[in-house]
């Protein structure tokens, strides 16, 4: 890595994060997606909720049911029904003098969205529940465990009945989220590496470029400019996951994850992974005549991402077919299928070994010759490059 | 910056050797050989087509040659070389979205230039782009943009100089203003190498040229030299028939107005004579062949 490397990947970078789309899509999606999940909480809060516009009434012809928080009885259908439509309520729940052995129930509501009834539905359903318990004389702390029952510790042991690295469910979330992250990563920061070499590549300044620097310059520091987007995106995406998950009921589950070798390995596999793919990405967009035909070559490594979710069913099935085997060796879907595989199984050592040497061995071919056909790839202005013509440019000094 | 003992001295700057560059069993450049001195300005003419582009790629060590040998400043290309070299390529735009000082300052850094600021404000100002400063590359117009990309050639303070094209899009005040601080960069010293295609401006700029046609040397040598292997012209302005006048390699002959195209050794006094005794004669001046008459001959054959 030169200086004029880090010059490149400083500009690259500060020129990509000052851009409207990623400004928006950086910390506006998440901001939207964290909106909409909040409205459609706010708007499917159910009845009995404790608000005073959330309050639900009830008839209770068959005699058993008994007051609860939220809940006002009701002698009779008008009184019920003039309640509900002054807003004093926002549901009636009829409970019928056979319900003990019918089980129906009719809810009147003034409210016809789905979110609300599907809310009412939910609440109806626990109200219900807790005082069938009541009925049956079922203790209060028994009838908490029925409606609340307390999360399994699960132990996943391996081949040989011994608990496999971490016995916690939470321990085996990091490696797969690092896995969902290199995916995310290598979709996002391809995405800009490929529109940033493609528009140089159409507004043909690339001579002007490499008259500044040498190709190998350029590309290292194109990478590293594009993986501090990629990163930077992705960072930001995971700390307003953590705030919202901190500040969620699941803040104890997931303080339980800790570092381990999975996660290390994870590590590994997300720094080779991502440089693997950059390199690629780089070379098939400088060859591409436009940023349109760009985006059409680097979606095909974009799909090697989604492998694990293809393969899903094979994957949960079999971790170790020889099928998996094969994707743990190829390059392009090792860093997604070994990460899979490692989180569901016991991976012989030697399948890790052989997948990053032949990554590491990869990534080291192809920077040799990246150079080459990226300088070569960005002075062939508007035309299709040919398999011939790469040939040549891999033949040049 | 390329030391002195870099430069090699009051020699050549650049010392190209058998020059041969070939694209998929395509011929580009064969057998080039030719120097350039220091700061002298330097004319690399031909046709479209003919190689000059690939020649200047292959000089700034963007291509490799398949044979032959090229030295800058006494040695083999090397990363620091690059640095002392500014270069206006013909075509290309700038990132549009980026404000011109960022546009300056990145292709500064990238060439190590020191004071960036002090040298961007002067460059700017000589330019006459000081407010479009912070202003995004987007609004400027094309001119202004060419402008610009002659200001990121030439603040790196280089040694050699290559200019592709440097005047087109320019209107005649800045071809002028261009002219003039070219002028006053070879006079301190820069070595200027310029491709074009406009021959006035090379029988105005250039010492010495280099002309390709079909990726090989046509011509090579000082202006001077080349126009008198090319012979004279002359201009007759005439009322009446020409007549068959010897020594004569060509005739335009507009009807009131010829120009005559002689042998090198041919004698202008005896032509006259000829001329004289058959048609009445307004005006006759003899004067060297133009760049632009030698350009056609040689790259029309």
């Amino acid at each position: 890595m030169t200086a004029k490397s880090l010059v490149v990947a400083k500009f690259e970078f500060v020129k990509t994060v000052r851009r409207k789309g990623f400004i928006l899509g950086t910390i506006g999606l998440p901001l939207l997606m964290l909106f909409v999940i909040g409205l459609t909480l706010y708007t499917g809060a159910g009845i009995g909720t404790g608000g005073t516009n959330q309050t639900a009434g009830y008839i209770d012809a068959a005699g058993f049911v008994q007051a609860a928080p939220g809940f006002v009885q009701y002698s009779d259908m008008a009184a019920g029904k003039t309640a509900l439509v002054k807003g004093d309520i926002n549901s009636l729940l009829i409970v019928p003098p056979d319900y003990i052995s019918t089980g129906t129930l009719t809810v009147y509501t003034m409210d016809n969205s789905l979110l609300g009834s599907t809310g009412s539905s939910q609440s109806v359903q626990e109200f219900m529940t807790k005082n069938l318990l009541q009925h049956e004389n079922v203790s209060d702390q028994a009838a908490q465990k029925i409606l609340s029952p307390v999360s399994p510790t699960v132990i996943v042991l391996d081949e040989a009945g011994n608990p496999k690295g971490d016995q916690k469910i939470a321990g085996f979330i990091l490696p797969f989220a690092l896995t969902m992250v290199l995916a995310i990563g290598i979709l996002t920061s391809s995405g800009y590496l490929m529109q940033g070499i493609g528009e140089e590549k159409e507004s043909r300044r690339g001579e002007f470029l490499l008259s500044h620097c040498s190709a190998e310059e350029l590309l290292a520091g194109k990478i590293l400019g594009y993986a501090g987007v990629g990163l930077l995106q992705i960072a930001v995406w995971v700390a307003i996951g953590l705030i919202v998950i901190a500040a969620s009921p699941f803040a104890a589950f997931f303080s339980e994850i800790q570092v381990t070798g999975l996660v290390c390995l994870a590590i590994v596999y997300f720094v080779l992974g991502y440089f693997l793919f950059s390199v690629s990405i780089a070379c098939a967009a400088s060859l591409a005549p436009s940023v349109r035909e760009a985006q059409q070559v680097s979606a095909i490594f974009s799909m090697f991402a989604v492998f694990p979710l293809v393969f899903l069913q094979f994957l949960l099935s079999d971790p170790n077919s020889l099928l998996m085997q094969v994707l743990t060796y190829f390059p392009y879907t090792a860093p997604f299928i070994a990460m899979v595989r490692l989180t569901l199984v016991t991976v012989p050592p030697h399948e890790i070994v052989v997948s990053i040497a032949i990554l590491v061995l990869t990534i080291v071919i192809l920077i040799r010759l990246a150079a080459r056909i990226f300088r070569m790839g960005m002075l062939s202005y508007g035309k299709r490059v040919t398999f011939r013509e790469v040939w040549g440019f891999l033949k040049e000094k | 910056m390329i030391t002195n003992d870099h430069k090699g001295g009051h020699g050549n700057v650049l010392m190209v050797e058998h020059l041969r560059k070939t694209f998929d069993s395509r011929h580009i450049l064969e057998d080039i050989s030719f120097s350039v001195n220091k700061g002298e300005v330097f004319g690399l003419l031909g046709p479209n087509g003919a190689g000059k582009t690939t020649l200047i790629r292959t000089i700034l060590d963007i291509f490799r040659p398949d044979a032959g040998t090229i030295s800058l400043f006494g040695r083999t290309f090397s990363d620091d070389i690059k640095d002392a070299i500014g270069y206006l390529p013909e075509e290309g735009s700038l990132d549009k979205e980026i404000p011109v000082s960022e546009c300056i300052r990145y292709f500064a850094e990238l060439k190590h230039v020191d004071a960036i600021d002090r040298k961007m404000d002067e460059w700017l100002k000589r330019l006459d782009l000081t407010e479009y400063r912070n202003k995004k590359i987007q609004e400027l117009s094309k001119g202004m943009h060419r402008r610009l990309q002659f200001i990121l050639a030439v603040i790196p303070q280089p040694d050699l100089l290559i200019l592709d094209e440097p005047f087109s899009g320019l209107d005649p005040l800045n071809i002028k203003t261009l002219k003039d601080i070219l002028l006053d960069l070879r006079d301190k010293g820069t070595t200027l190498i310029m491709s074009t295609h406009q021959m006035d401006e090379v029988e105005r700029m250039c010492d010495r040229i280099l002309m390709l046609n079909d990726g090989k040397m046509v011509l090579y040598g000082s202006l001077d030299e080349i126009r008198r292997q090319f012979g004279l012209s002359v201009e007759v302005r005439y009322e009446g028939r020409l007549p068959y006048i010897d020594h004569i390699l060509g005739i335009n002959d507009y009807g009131n107005t010829a120009e005559l195209i002689v042998e090198k050794d041919a004698d202008t006094q005896a032509i006259l004579k000829t001329l004289a005794a058959s048609v009445t004669i307004r005006k006759f001046e003899v004067k060297q062949r133009s760049m632009n008459e030698i350009f056609i001959e040689v790259c029309g054959r």
